[in-house]
């Protein structure tokens, strides 16, 4: 028996095509059907636009693709020995603003993209999650949008800024500005520990074992209750193999496959088209059934998000949790929501690191339109995961620009017979609704998927 | 709020698009959303509804008050799909229940971003994607609330007064005149900067202005960004951020992140102001060297 | 124009011609007025003193120069043509009326601190600058000129008219000043014209 749903509320939308066996999926394809471009729209556009159109590759994550795209154009002057050079307070600021927009979307996505789901689980009716109209639902839109000024603060606007750009940052924010960014930093502190666990950061930071799951109170505690009352720490597992691929001041780079390294080879990295639509209609092959590409890394699936980075980077309690209900629903979600709490006190620690007598922004001493030729590459840890950029340029243009997703990693499709990430965990599933849930524990981003 | 008169129904349509003007809507003044929410009957929106697919939408009967399109249209069906159809076959089939439609952002209003992708030549705006036909059923004309994202405020503005006074004054692009007819400089506090010609040595500054060696469209670029602000707080322009033109309808440019200039003169001078008049005043404006605008904001 | 204006032009016309055969500085008011059939006291009607009639003749100067360009700029013509019109104009001007000419090669630019206070910078030549610039900012528009700083652009025009206006004052030339339009012309186009 084959079932097709579409699965909304993922930033765009996808196919969930599933094969049933006694009741069981036995095997699943996740189609994106959408398809815009990018990487042709950038074609010979002059090099310095990709700060322009990259953001825009995505709405919610916008600020991720921009810090990926510079990095990957500073990288550039590292290929031709004209490394630039950051001051301490433009990297911070690339790294706070990112920062905020991965606080906004954990909390958006936890009460507008999971929660209104889960709560279908619950015996009780569970109102307040009710979208647009629930008390809960309503609060946490107010918390994100107040909590995204702080970025607004430093990039004039968000969605879509392009603050970053090689050699710096355009803004140059007074040490008032940085002190309303604590402040909104506090408002949603003070909502994670009165709303989300309820209890305090600082006590919630010390958890260091899977039992501590019990001290959580508030909405997360909903979630808990749910899930075990439902198994959901049993279902949604896949290899449980781990990729890290930015490293930053709050997430360190690696891997973990069976044991973990953190060396990380972009020449491992491998995009496939297998199964995938092309516009080249004679390298589509029969099988393709989705515009998203495949990723692998050493030849392998791997996860990557929100659970692959406290796994990577040993938080305590997520490392504990893991030991007990390894790379489960149960723990993506519950890492997606620990890491918010991880990012809120980590970005208030970098802001304050900031020394606002540092220049933003050292103008760069050649263009990069004088160089004849150039590439660079780029990593970024994104909201939803690894996000990783490629450009060549050549006289002043770009000439190739490749963007690899976290959605990719975590939902491209599978290749000579192995199942991706996302299919290993929803293949098992004895519910429809389940699947969904599995897939939506990825935390999925249709746009940026096919970009 | 009197529950009796019904609240008027939207439908949100994401078609070719980022996302981005709905996140730039969720970002809006959390009281100003909740009084949205509270006065309009948010009947489907694909990132948020969750009691009803696209899909049975577009078999219900139901009229729809205002159809909000976000996202340029095709009938390519191989690049792009949404419920099994095009994004054409479905604004057409809610367009024909809907009293009003608002193309809410640059890609619906136009093509934006996504018409740039020239390997499908049938990327198009709400416009220019309906015939006759297909409008029979609106009481309006399209409003066309340009930008790269929308702002929410244009959104909320542009509802609350077409719900109350059923019509709305636009300009020959389809944009209501009271926002659009304010320039993006008006409100900019680099003005001063503006008037007296000091051009921001480069970026990463808090002074100078933009105009000079950045790229700032400004003061050719239609939309009151400064008047109203950006989440509350700021706008690119203050933060140091280029205007780049975004509610215009040749957005996106070349080099939008510096000025063209021939020979040093810039290529572009401010809307409706000749050329002879901008480098005469700008010559004088340069002659004097005010010391306090050449200095440091805060010392 | 009014009537008081027009006068003041014709005061400055005067002057022009007085100042290119005494000399600047020994050129008085009392002179001026005396070539006028003016009194004194009806001279300070127009001009408050020397200083203020130098400056308004520096202005009075460069605006039939800025006049001049301003017509050829409206013109439907390739930027070309225009660099050569301007430099038969500016020729043209040098030879019927060198006065005005010489007035700006050897007194604005050699007595600077007569204009310093209130002709700083451009201020007293702006207009005729201002059609420099649209001249300047069209040609390289329409890519008929290549793309390069400004000043070295305004340098190469008015060095080479200017150059050649101080040739014509020494009476060196051996030809008719009008013949020499066409290669001085030439090569500041040349100098000026885009390469791919």
């Amino acid at each position: 028996m084959k079932t097709v749903d579409i699965v909304e509320r993922i930033e765009g939308e996808a196919k969930l095509v599933c094969q049933w066996d006694k009741k069981k999926i036995s095997d699943v394809k996740i189609q994106f059907l959408n398809f815009r471009g990018f990487e042709f729209i950038l074609k010979d556009k002059p090099v310095l636009d990709a700060l322009v159109y990259t953001p825009r590759i995505c709405g919610i994550c916008g600020q991720a693709h921009l810090k990926a795209t510079v990095e990957a154009l500073e990288n550039i002057y590292k290929n031709h020995n004209e490394e630039l050079t950051l001051t301490n307070k433009a990297k911070l600021l690339r790294e706070i603003g990112l920062n905020i927009e991965i606080i906004d979307s954990h909390i958006k996505w936890f009460y507008m993209f999971i929660m209104p789901d889960i709560v279908k689980f619950s015996q009780n009716s569970l109102d307040e999650y009710s979208p647009l109209k629930g008390k809960k639902w309503l609060e946490a839109s107010g918390v994100a949008s107040e909590t995204i000024k702080s970025l607004a603060i430093i990039g004039g606007q968000w969605p879509h800024t392009s603050y970053m750009i090689p050699g710096g940052v355009i803004s140059d924010p007074t040490l008032l500005d940085l002190v309303s960014m604590q402040n909104y930093m506090d408002q949603a502190i003070r909502f994670y520990e009165d709303s989300l666990v309820g209890i305090e950061l600082d006590n919630y930071l010390d958890f260091k074992k899977s039992e501590d799951l019990y001290k959580v109170k508030g909405d997360l505690k909903d979630f808990i209750t749910i899930s075990f009352e439902n198994e959901f720490e049993k279902i949604g597992k896949s290899y449980n193999r781990h990729l890290v691929l930015g490293d930053s001041l709050s997430f360190e780079k690696g891997k973990v496959n069976r044991k973990l390294i953190k060396n990380i080879d972009y020449e491992n990295i491998e995009e496939l088209t297998i199964n995938s639509f092309d516009i080249d209609k004679s390298k589509v092959s029969k099988e393709a059934y989705t515009w998203s590409k495949t990723a692998l890394y050493a030849n392998n699936f791997y996860e990557t998000g929100p659970l692959a980075r406290a796994v990577v980077q040993d938080r305590s309690f997520v490392s504990d949790v893991h030991k007990h209900y390894k790379d489960s629903m149960f723990t993506r979600v519950l890492a997606r929501m620990d890491e918010l709490g991880f990012l809120l006190h980590k970005t208030k620690q970098l802001i304050k690191q900031i020394d606002i007598n540092e220049e933003s922004y050292i103008k760069p001493k050649v263009s990069l339109s004088d160089f004849k030729y150039g590439v660079g590459q780029g990593s970024v840890e994104a909201c939803r995961g690894s996000l990783y950029h490629d450009v060549e340029i050549e006289n002043g243009k770009i000439s190739k620009y490749d963007v690899i997703t976290p959605t990719v990693w975590n939902l491209g499709p599978g290749v000579d017979g192995k199942l991706s990430t996302s299919q290993k965990a929803i293949v098992g599933s004895d519910s429809l609704e389940k699947a969904k849930l599995i897939l939506r524990s990825f935390d999925v981003c249709s746009v940026c998927t096919t970009h | 709020m009197n529950s009796k008169i019904k609240k008027p129904k939207i439908v949100w349509l994401q078609a070719i698009t980022c996302n981005g003007n709905t996140h730039s809507l969720l970002s809006a003044n959390a009281n100003r959303l909740k009084l949205f929410l509270d006065s309009f009957d948010l009947v489907y929106h694909p990132s948020l509804t969750t009691d009803i697919l696209l899909d049975d939408l577009l078999k219900k009967e139901e009229d729809i008050d205002f159809l909000l399109v976000e996202g340029a249209i095709t009938s390519n069906k191989e690049f792009f799909q949404i419920s099994d159809q095009t994004t054409s076959e479905v604004l057409k089939k809610l367009v024909l229940k809907s009293k009003y439609l608002i193309a809410v952002g640059s890609c619906a209003s136009y093509g934006g971003v996504h018409k740039k992708f020239e390997q499908n030549s049938d990327i198009l705006g709400l416009e220019e994607a309906l015939e006759k036909k297909d409008i029979l059923s609106l009481i309006h004309p399209i409003v066309n609330l340009t930008g790269c994202p929308v702002h929410p405020e244009w959104i909320f503005q542009t509802l609350f007064s077409l719900k109350e006074y059923k019509q709305m004054s636009l300009d020959e692009k389809g944009r209501p005149k009271e926002i659009y007819s304010y320039l993006a400089h008006h409100g900019c506090t680099r003005n001063e900067y503006f008037e007296w010609k000091v051009e921001a040595k480069s970026f990463g500054l808090k002074e100078g202005c933009l105009f000079y060696g950045q790229g700032c469209r400004g003061p050719m670029t239609h939309s009151n960004c400064n008047k109203i602000l950006w989440n509350d707080v700021n706008t690119k322009t203050r933060a140091g951020m280029p205007c780049i033109g975004c509610t215009e309808f040749d957005f996106p440019r070349n080099n939008m992140l510096e000025t063209k200039k021939n020979i040093g003169i810039p290529d572009e001078v401010p809307l409706g102001v000749s050329k002879r008049a901008y480098l005469s005043l700008a010559g004088v404006a340069k002659t004097f060297k005010i010391d306090r605008l050449n200095e440091k904001i805060i010392k | 124009m009014s009537l008081k204006e027009e006068k003041k032009n014709s005061i400055i016309e005067k002057s022009l011609l007085l100042f290119s055969k005494k000399g600047f500085y020994n050129t008085t008011i009392p002179d001026i007025a005396k070539a006028m059939s003016m009194s004194v006291g009806n001279m300070y009607n127009y001009f408050k003193s020397k200083e203020e009639l130098a400056k308004f003749a520096i202005k009075y100067s460069t605006n039939i120069l800025a006049n001049d360009l301003r017509e050829i700029n409206q013109m439907e013509a390739s930027s070309r043509d225009k660099v050569f019109l301007f430099t038969r104009k500016y020729l043209e001007n040098v030879q019927k009326s060198p006065e005005v000419i010489e007035y700006f090669l050897r007194v604005y630019l050699s007595n600077r601190e007569v204009f310093n206070k209130d002709c700083e910078g451009f201020l007293c030549v702006s207009e005729f600058v201002t059609e420099v610039m649209i001249l300047l900012d069209e040609g390289a528009a329409k890519e008929e000129f290549r793309q390069q700083d400004f000043f070295p652009a305004f340098a190469m025009i008015m060095g080479a008219l200017g150059g050649f206006a101080f040739l014509a004052g020494e009476k060196v030339l051996e030809k008719d000043i009008s013949t020499y339009s066409d290669d001085v012309a030439e090569n500041i186009y040349r100098a000026l014209k885009y390469e791919d």
